[in-house]
């Protein structure tokens, strides 16, 4: 991750931007499940991500259908058309209970120069990843049973244009109900947000207290 | 006491606002304190905690001999949660220190977060980190660029073994330790701790503190064990930088100049590699290896190049090529001593390559070459005078080329075996006058 940003160009420091985007939520997406305990803990290996120690699943399956999430979503992002991602834990009956959402904005390219060494965004995705960790303490725990999917946020046009291409690589993403999107009762718990030059997000966790009393 | 009450306040914000996990260390550092003042502040606010009712959860430093197993006592220093701490004391032949690591609202799933929480405060402050703590030696000085992989090796077993034979107290203990008068030599250094310890320790409830000692059967502390707890708990970040020691020792043995060594040093780890003798270091030797053949050769390379051309000014009396040095022609992993034999047989045919491409590609290509010629001419004086001159003669590249080449790899690829062998044929060949010498011993 340390490159020498020299005077860029625009379209490179957004490719660094994406790529560092999709490195960041693959992380994320492994340390929501090893957190929220959606994998028993035996499954999760520890390895090494921004010089600290992550949870990583090892089950290969689960990894296959993460790096395909990962890959579409990148493929979103790279048209700047992508708004929101959300990992979305839902109950038996597939009611949402959680949501971790990731929102994503355009990033303001002017700073690169203040952080050339990639070394203030590798502090912000750190925190990123402490601030999930610390969000089960903060959040009502999980019954038994739950499944989880992810969402993505995006414009029509982008939807389109990556339908046809994710229908050959049989990974299709379906447009996701009313039923699974909508959370009654839902309170925010905020977690971080970063404006770095090449990534400007923030990060939440919508739940929603009704659904996990039943 | 106003600025103790101001730092509890604090530190409720910081866990219950924030929901943050304030380490000992976090908390010296950013509140400029002493450890063993943060140390305190932590437990006296897990104290009132439990006495309001509200919970927080708290992990702990344990360390102390452990119950023999084989035989074998042995020291421990582990980060247990407050729920493992009495199972864990128990486990224990006799408990050494005990003092609060870190407090957070809720309990910790496994050690990451830990890591993670003052991960980049220790990263800021790295080298005045030894500011508020007790271990200290004046004489260590950061080390330059150049010296510093060497050293760290040495400076890891100072740390642990100053860690084992030094303690210190905290307040707790410096009112009931009976041990502090058995330690008489670093008395002297606790003393001065004990009572920074008992001003502070005045501030605060001191029957609190009674009480708590005596459940916790303090004795001493170690404060060296920040480090060593660190190690307990990044056990694979010592690991790692045992490999990264592994290999900076070898890429400090690399900057030694000496080509001979080099390749003796190779010629050794080649040979063992191909025997797969190291099971233990298999995995991080044979990274080293490949990343050292893979430095080296280029090293190798022009260390090889020098070498050749050495041997080539050296032999005068033969004829010269006067090529442009030889990259690909030597070929990089050849300095094991079972495919020696293989060197100047893959080098002849390469080199009869090189020029035979040249001739194929057509006759534009000429090459020059230095010959020692005999020439003849007239002195100053009159005298016929015959004299070995260095001529150089550009010849069209023609089938006379090949003949000759072949020639030369022939003569050259002698010299290319190393110089060892170089040396021992003068010897051998002086050997056929020392026949005598031989038969003597054979009657024997």
């Amino acid at each position: 991750m340390i490159k020498e940003l020299n005077g860029m160009a625009e379209s490179e420091a957004t490719q660094i931007g994406l790529d560092i985007f999709s490195e960041f939520l693959e992380v994320a997406i492994h340390s929501i499940l090893y957190n929220r305990e959606l994998y028993p803990a035996g499954v999760f290996e520890r390895r090494k991500k921004y010089n600290v120690p992550v949870q990583i699943c090892v089950h290969p399956e689960v990894n296959q259908y993460i790096t395909q999430v990962v890959n579409g979503i990148s493929e979103f992002n790279s048209s700047n058309q992508l708004e929101k991602v959300a990992l979305v834990v839902c109950n038996k009956e597939l009611q949402p209970l959680e949501k971790f959402i990731l929102e994503i904005n355009k990033p303001d390219m002017a700073q690169t120069q203040t952080d050339r060494y990639l070394y203030q965004l590798e502090q912000s995705l750190r925190s990123f990843l402490l601030k999930i960790n610390m969000a089960d303490s903060l959040l009502t725990p999980l019954p038994a049973d739950c499944t989880w999917t992810v969402h993505a946020t995006t414009s029509e046009s982008a939807a389109a244009k990556r339908f046809d291409t994710n229908l050959e690589n049989n990974f299709p993403w379906l447009e996701a109900s009313e039923k699974e999107t909508t959370m009654d009762n839902a309170s925010i718990l905020p977690l971080k947000s970063t404006t770095s030059p090449y990534i400007n997000m923030q990060m939440y966790v919508e739940e929603s207290k009704e659904c996990k009393d039943s | 006491m106003a600025t103790d009450s101001m730092y509890l306040e604090n530190l409720e914000e910081y866990v219950n606002d924030e929901g943050k996990i304030v380490t000992y260390k976090w908390l010296s550092l950013n509140l400029h304190v002493h450890v063993n003042e943060a140390k305190q502040m932590l437990y006296t606010f897990v104290e009132e905690q439990k006495k309001r009712k509200i919970h927080v959860a708290a992990t702990y430093f344990v360390s102390g001999m452990c119950k023999s197993v084989d035989g074998c006592q042995t020291y421990t220093c582990t980060v247990i949660p407050e729920e493992e701490l009495e199972t864990f004391k128990n486990s224990l032949t006799t408990v050494h220190s005990i003092h609060v690591y870190s407090v957070q609202k809720a309990g910790l799933k496994d050690s990451n977060s830990l890591y993670l929480a003052d991960y980049d405060c220790v990263k800021e402050n790295l080298f005045e980190i030894h500011k508020y703590r007790s271990i200290k030696y004046g004489k260590a000085q950061p080390s330059s660029e150049a010296k510093r992989p060497p050293i760290k090796t040495a400076q890891e077993e100072t740390k642990v073994s100053g860690t084992s034979s030094a303690a210190s107290t905290n307040g707790h203990s410096s009112s009931n330790t009976k041990k502090d008068a058995k330690k008489g030599g670093i008395a002297g250094m606790f003393a001065n701790a004990a009572t920074k310890k008992a001003d502070a320790s005045k501030k605060a409830d001191a029957s609190k503190k009674a009480d708590a000692s005596k459940e916790q059967e303090i004795k001493a502390e170690i404060n060296g064990t920040t480090t060593a707890g660190k190690a307990d708990k990044n056990n694979r970040k010592d690991a790692k930088k045992g490999v990264a020691n592994f290999f900076a020792n070898h890429t400090g043995k690399k900057a030694a100049p000496k080509t001979m060594e080099v390749k003796k040093e190779e010629n050794e780890k080649e040979a063992e590699k191909k025997k797969d003798t190291k099971p233990k270091q298999n995995g991080k030797g044979k990274r080293s290896k490949q990343a050292r053949n893979g430095d080296s050769d280029e090293e190798g390379n022009k260390k090889k190049r020098r070498r050749i051309r050495i041997e080539m000014s050296e032999s005068s009396e033969e004829e010269m090529d006067y090529e442009s040095p030889v990259p690909s022609p030597v070929p990089s992993p050849t300095r094991e001593p079972s495919p020696v034999p293989d060197t100047p047989e893959k080098e002849s045919p390469k080199k009869q390559e090189v020029p035979v491409k040249p001739s194929q590609n057509g006759e534009k290509h000429r090459k020059r070459r230095r010959k020692l010629v005999p020439k003849t001419f007239m002195d100053e004086d009159g005298y016929m005078v015959t004299e070995k001159v260095w001529e150089s003669e550009s010849t069209d590249a023609s089938d006379a080329e090949p003949p000759p080449v072949k020639e030369t790899p022939k003569p050259s690829s002698p010299q290319k075996k190393k110089a060892s062998p170089k040396k021992k044929s003068p010897p051998s060949t002086g050997s056929k006058k020392q026949t005598s010498l031989s038969s003597f011993f054979t009657k024997k």
